[in-house]
């Protein structure tokens, strides 16, 4: 069977990774010694998201209802044996992948941007309040939203929505009002764009607009990644993953995944670790923003403002500004606290991989398996070449998260390319 | 269900907490708990925050407040954070010179999780007590280490840091504790602001609560009565429960 799609396997519960870590998750940190940024999240994330970020419980759950969307937006995602691949590589091992770019909005980011404003919409409120870097989240908040009856605002980083105008066009659709961040709607986009009128923005700089804009308004801010409790409702990927390698009688030896924030990546490993220390793990990400091999494991903001509170993590700095890279959802300057352990007590490996290589892998991918998959999960393609070009893996195998589809970003091949 | 006390040393100066502590009516409080102020108390809420920063201290007032603390329950303990004593291997002699009964370091197994060994046989070596603190974050493999390695009790903090609140499910902490299992008596804080508070706790098994954050207020004003007072209704609530 290569293709597996049947409602029991979405799982009925969310899987936390924090009581299985191998040392303690380090508590948030308050930026400002005068008023508590973690206490400020009272005001703007969903009461259920907060319980979820500090829990111990090792499963969470899923409401009726959610397990009802996720089936409506199209999980389970399919996983996949990539045959052709295989054939092509002339790999003596098998290949799997796990395609979110199946879901409605193209990517896993669906998977938490429903509870989310599954749980907002129990508040009353009437509107959400995100970011988006690639527009993939904003693409998911502003679907979530509409089907939960919510308004979605999405501040958008700039150089992303001037050229991603198909982007803006989907959450257009689903309703979404999309502000090119920085802009002049918050205190601190006009103070960015007072001392730089022509900045190309950050997903830090949109945080910090989208967190003021819910604060001044009394709305809910929406999520994206790195928060544990996202990571928990992202192991959907990971539980189905399991629940369909079983259903085929396979056992990975890798799992290889891309890492922006860390949100699909965790999902997709976490429910892999209990109990396991044989299957290798692999973090993929992007050359230009080497988070691993160049950041440092500290507490930084999770936002340029410091409006939300500091995380202990592999980090570039909350004011890293990356050039204009090729997979915008892979400019995030932090990775998240769990996988940030886990990476440095080695349990999970990294790779890092440039925009040239990438591009070949998304290609190889396009040409064998027909998927045109998201840049940011052509570096979870590109790794797992690596790994299976690898002598030593030959005849094992390998699972690959593609988090996304790209029909959104072809800009990256180039008219000639 | 028994009561514990935090106070930071020499906040809001070395006369008025004395009088404070003093003045904690008859059998009412188990253990007391004495913070060192730091200059990055890094896992603080920021009303605890600003004890630490507003505190005058010295080795005189040590003695005397360690003194009275003493006086007024069954052990006193040390609350300060290992980023602030790694430097000062003294650190143990003092405090069990000055009668404390043990130490609590809320950021070891955050901060210090590989030195973890070495710090908790130093404190043990000196004869104290080695209070594990641990919260919702802490994994449950290392809760299974560290309760083998704990002094009498180990503090539960309900919350990633004091004096915020964020929401808690007692029926979750409640099976949590009871499944530790460890004979080891729970004190459970970071977060108790009411009797209202202090009842649901106590519905979790757990050994004591721990107040620190909400007594500020009192010692702000230098409101002593007050103070005595609600400590008062804190063990009537504590009594009701046995």
């Amino acid at each position: 069977m290569l293709h597996s799609q049947s409602a029991e396997i979405i799982p009925s519960r969310w899987y936390n990774v924090v009581p299985d870590l191998p040392e303690p998750l380090p508590p948030p940190r308050s930026g400002s010694e005068e008023k508590s940024s973690i206490e400020l999240l009272n005001s703007i994330i969903p009461a259920e998201m907060l319980r979820q970020e500090f829990t111990f419980n090792r499963y969470e759950r899923i409401p009726d209802e959610i397990r009802e969307q996720y089936l409506q937006v199209g999980r389970p995602t399919p996983l996949v044996r990539a045959v052709n691949l295989e054939r092509v590589l002339g790999f003596s091992g098998k290949i799997f992948y796990k395609f979110e770019g199946a879901t409605v909005t193209g990517s896993h980011k669906i998977n938490t941007a429903l509870p989310q404003a599954f749980y907002a919409a129990q508040e009353g409120v009437p509107e959400i309040v995100t970011e988006t870097g690639a527009g993939q989240w904003g693409t998911a908040t502003s679907m979530a939203g509409a089907i939960n009856g919510l308004r979605t605002t999405v501040f958008m980083v700039k150089v992303s929505y001037n050229q991603k105008p198909g982007r803006k066009t989907v959450m257009g659709l689903y309703d979404g009002t999309v502000i090119a961040s920085p802009s002049d709607k918050t205190d601190f986009g006009r103070r960015v764009l007072r001392e730089k009128p022509d900045h190309p923005g950050s997903l830090g700089i949109a945080i910090s607009e989208a967190v003021e804009y819910a604060i001044s308004n009394g709305y809910r801010y929406m999520l994206g990644s790195v928060m544990n409790s996202v990571l928990t409702h992202q192991s959907v990927i990971g539980q189905e993953t399991i629940a369909q390698l079983e259903m085929l009688g396979e056992t990975p030896d890798a799992l290889i995944g891309c890492v922006g924030g860390g949100s699909n990546f965790g999902g997709f490993v976490f429910p892999f670790i209990p109990g396991n220390r044989e299957t290798e793990m692999i973090a993929s990400t992007a050359l230009e923003v080497p988070k691993f091999s160049k950041g440092e494991y500290r507490y930084d903001f999770i936002d340029s403002a410091g409006i939300l509170p500091m995380l202990r993590m592999f980090s570039l700095g909350s004011d890293f500004v990356p050039g204009k890279i090729y997979a915008g959802g892979l400019r995030y300057h932090g990775s998240a606290p769990s996988l940030s352990i886990l990476i440095r007590n080695g349990r999970i490996k990294t790779d890092e991989v440039g925009e040239e290589e990438v591009i070949t892998a998304l290609k190889l991918f396009a040409r064998t398996q027909g998927v045109v998959a998201a840049p940011e999960s052509g570096h979870a393609i590109a790794s797992a070449l690596r790994y299976v070009r690898n002598p030593d893996n030959a005849g094992k195998t390998v699972v690959i998260n593609v988090s996304g589809h790209g029909y959104l970003d072809l800009g990256i091949f180039g008219e000639k390319k | 269900m028994k009561i514990i006390l935090y106070f930071t040393m020499g906040y809001p100066d070395r006369a008025t907490l004395s009088r404070f502590i003093a003045s904690i009516p008859e059998d009412t409080v188990q253990y007391i708990e004495l913070g060192f102020p730091s200059p990055d108390p890094k896992y603080d809420g920021p009303e605890i925050r600003k004890t630490h920063a507003a505190a005058s201290f010295d080795a005189e007032d040590l003695e005397e407040i360690a003194g009275v603390a003493r006086d007024s329950a069954e052990k006193v303990y040390a609350l300060r954070y290992v980023s602030d004593f790694i430097q000062e291997p003294s650190f143990t002699d003092t405090v069990r010179n000055a009668g404390f009964s043990g130490i609590i370091a809320p950021d070891l197994l955050t901060d210090y999780f590989q030195e973890r060994i070495e710090i908790v046989t130093g404190i043990e070596r000196s004869g104290l007590e080695f209070i594990p603190f641990i919260n919702p974050s802490t994994p449950d493999p290392v809760i299974s280490e560290v309760l083998r390695t704990a002094g009498s009790w180990i503090y539960y903090g309900l919350l990633p840091s004091t004096g915020i609140m964020v929401p808690y499910d007692v029926n979750a902490i409640t099976e949590r504790i009871h499944g530790m299992n460890s004979g080891r008596k729970v004190v459970v804080g970071f977060g108790i602001r009411s009797l209202e508070d202090a009842r649901k706790i106590s519905s979790t098994g757990a050994y004591g609560v721990a107040i620190g954050t909400m007594l500020i207020r009192y010692l702000e004003r230098g409101d002593v009565e007050a103070f005595s007072s609600l400590i008062t209704r804190f063990s009537e609530v504590a009594e009701d429960v046995q």
